[in-house]
């Protein structure tokens, strides 16, 4: 709700605002509800009729011009679609490129099955290929630039002999920010001030990708129990995603955990409304703690048909594809 | 004068260029507060409105609207990104930055090599780690050996540091913790004499590397309920501030209340939960490690019973690093199961008379030969 008199109508004077005031419009919302006719017949009688017609006809125009344009299909098929690639060829064929600018992906797993790995892994991709700035918001202290590092001199290789390459590697290293955050408020806060930040200084911040590893830890305390302002609060970081990945087209990927579903099978955590807030949710494990081999299969896709799935290993050098030649040869 | 359209519900209008526009439900107020400020009209807030005008609008004190504007931040908007942005940054460093930082950051040795190695030099610091395994596998043992540890000099390649021990489950023998002081102590010494590239002062050290200074520094908190444990950790950060040397925090063990007497198994996950987040925030504010031992419990699967870290799921997710403990044909093992940096990794390690130490033969010998 935003009060009338803050809008900055020359024509709401005081007198004018008074009378508002009595007819019990103080909110915008009082106003867009209210009966104008009834309101104005109302006026008709008063001192200030004149000021008063003037200050709704200013008002309504105000307000119509806030209104978003609509677009039609053809005008949205016609936008291009960014896609940032992981770095990893099987799963950015799974994505059919990767994930996309514009909406929220979301990463479910259990403990220790390549979620923040491949949080670090599109870090460094989205730095390196696109050359774009990336926030990476880190609620569990995992965040680890040595291993950023690494993945970025997998992807340069031997390039990284030449002096260039490395300069290379230090320019996509300072264009990655972490940020430690561990409540929901900072978090919050964090948020409102970067999409603040991004409608001022667009055109010299390129920023693309926004991750937060995870969610759910900051989530999860304030879930739950007799009160239901957790839950406004998880529905407020929910609706700042929407808003920066729609009005600023960045590419947010955010991590989940899972907890124990029906007959123990994995499910992710934060219930049935967070389940609307990500556009993509891709659902990894891991088939033996001993082995390197993971697995992402795709649990919702607002773009593609789901329970599709790849494999994919964690190495040195960060993620890549799973060739089974290589298990044939016994490597 | 008509503004821009963005303005109404984007950020503008009514505000200078700094201030942030924050949903009222977004900010850390009581509850009562917040219904006041929405039921006059406020679901948005921003920095710069004037106490006065806020505390006629939504009739509270002036006190009150002061507390409220001051949780809205501001920014420094003459600088891209948040980094080095000025006084309202959210401690935004680059990967770069932290980077050079990160090499540059100490490690705990637990004076076992094989398990030092698996964990890229020892227990790290600004992280969390959990040590889970069966009872009598060594959590404690490695729990005190962390807390001597830690305060090697900086001189001879350790810390320097004092460490915190909470200890839940009364384990924490001080007859244990002299024992193996001693022993470290003489090996420190000894050393330090035989050394000649290390270039200390014996009879300085002597001062600092003895079992009296080394025992003082151990802070030593007996909890005993799951209240008294969730109190001390909130503590934590105040003792923080009156004992700045603190670069390690032991819980032996964090399982021990909350396995029993929970009835609400949701108030026990917001619990835990809340818990990891503060000892998160104080390992990388006041640049410590966080070593939390994890009992383990017997999970019925499809092929039988399994052996798991207890806590449940939500809880594996709390820790940055896991490490379990466990026995294989009478050698103590440890399997290094979660860390973002590091690989997978087993290493066999013993415990003695001296502490931990290296295992008798080597695990990976024993399994390539």
């Amino acid at each position: 709700m935003v009060l009338l008199e803050n809008l900055s109508i020359p024509s709401f004077t005081a007198a004018v605002r008074a009378f508002f005031a009595a007819e019990g419009i103080v909110t915008v919302e009082d106003f867009l509800l209210h009966d104008l006719h009834k309101f104005l017949a109302v006026a008709e009688q008063s001192a200030v009729c004149v000021d008063v017609k003037e200050a709704v006809v200013e008002a309504l125009s105000y307000l119509e011009n806030l209104q978003e344009k609509w677009k039609d299909g053809l005008g949205l098929s016609q936008q291009p679609v960014g896609y940032l690639s992981l770095g990893c060829e099987s799963i950015d064929k799974l994505l059919e490129g990767g994930i996309q600018e514009g909406t929220l992906t979301e990463l479910v797993g259990a403990s220790s099955t390549g979620k923040t790995q491949i949080c670090m892994q599109a870090a460094a991709c989205a730095a390196y290929n696109q050359q774009c700035s990336v926030i990476y918001v880190d609620t569990c202290g995992a965040f680890s630039s040595q291993r950023v590092a690494h993945m970025l001199g997998g992807m340069l290789g031997s390039l990284l002999q030449v002096e260039e390459q490395r300069t290379e590697l230090t320019l996509s290293l300072k264009s990655i920010e972490r940020i430690a955050v561990f409540d929901i408020f900072s978090l919050l806060t964090f948020l409102q001030g970067t999409y603040d930040k991004l409608l001022t200084e667009s055109e010299n911040w390129r920023l693309r990708l926004l991750i937060i590893d995870s969610v759910s830890s900051v989530i999860s305390p304030v879930l739950g129990g007799n009160h239901s302002q957790g839950h406004a609060l998880m529905i407020s970081v929910g609706q700042i995603l929407k808003k920066l990945a729609a009005r600023q087209r960045l590419a947010i990927l955010f991590t989940n955990h899972t907890v124990a579903g029906i007959g123990g099978q994995p499910r992710p955590a934060l219930g049935g409304s967070w389940k609307s807030v990500p556009h993509t949710r891709l659902m990894l494990s891991h088939d033996s703690p001993r082995s390197d081999v993971y697995r992402m299969s795709i649990l919702k896709h607002t773009g593609q048909c789901c329970s599709r799935q790849t494999t994919f290993r964690i190495g040195r050098a960060g993620l890549h594809s799973f060739d089974t030649r290589e298990v044939a040869t016994g490597r | 004068m008509l503004l821009p359209l963005v303005h109404l519900y984007g950020p503008g209008v009514w505000r200078q260029e700094e201030e942030v526009l924050m949903d009222v439900v977004a900010l850390p107020l009581p509850p009562s507060l917040r219904s006041k400020l929405q039921a006059a009209g406020y679901s948005t807030i921003d920095g710069s409105i004037s106490p006065v005008q806020l505390a006629r609008d939504v009739s509270i004190t002036h006190e009150e609207a002061l507390g409220i504007i001051k949780l809205v931040p501001s920014f420094n908007s003459t600088r891209i990104g948040f980094v080095s942005s000025g006084s309202a940054d959210f401690g935004g460093q680059s990967a770069w930055d932290l980077l050079r930082n990160e090499k540059a950051r100490r490690r705990i040795v637990t004076s076992c090599q094989e398990l030092d190695s698996i964990l890229g030099g020892g227990v790290c610091t600004k992280e969390m780690t959990e040590i889970c395994g069966v009872p009598g596998v060594g959590k404690t043992q490695l729990g005190i050996q962390l807390a001597i540890n830690v305060q090697i000099p900086i001189s001879l390649g350790g810390l320097g540091g004092h460490a915190v021990y909470i200890d839940t489950e009364g384990s924490f023998m001080v007859e244990r913790a002299v024992q193996m002081t001693e022993s470290r102590v003489n090996e420190l010494m000894k050393k330090a004499s035989v050394d000649s590239q290390l270039k200390v002062n014996l009879e300085n050290l002597k001062r600092e590397v003895n079992v009296d200074h080394f025992l003082s520094h151990i802070y030593y908190f007996r909890i005993h309920d799951a209240t008294e444990e969730v109190a001390v950790i909130n503590s934590m950060e105040k003792f923080m501030v009156d004992h700045s040397e603190v670069r390690l925090i032991v819980i032996d063990s964090v399982t021990f209340h909350f396995r029993q007497g929970f009835d609400d198994m949701a108030l026990r996950t917001r619990l835990l939960s809340t818990l990891s987040q503060k000892l998160m925030a104080l390992a990388q504010k006041h640049d410590l490690a966080v070593v939390v031992v994890n009992q383990v419990t017997n999970k019925v699967t499809s092929e039988g019973l399994e052996v798991v870290p207890a806590l449940g799921e939500s809880w594996s997710h709390a820790c940055t690093n896991r490490l379990i403990l466990y026995w294989n044909d009478g050698q103590r093992l440890a399997y290094l199961f979660k860390s973002p940096s590091l690989p997978n990794a087993t290493a066999a390690y013993d415990v003695s008379s001296r502490g931990i130490t290296d295992a008798a033969y080597s695990y990976k010998k024993a399994k390539y030969t």
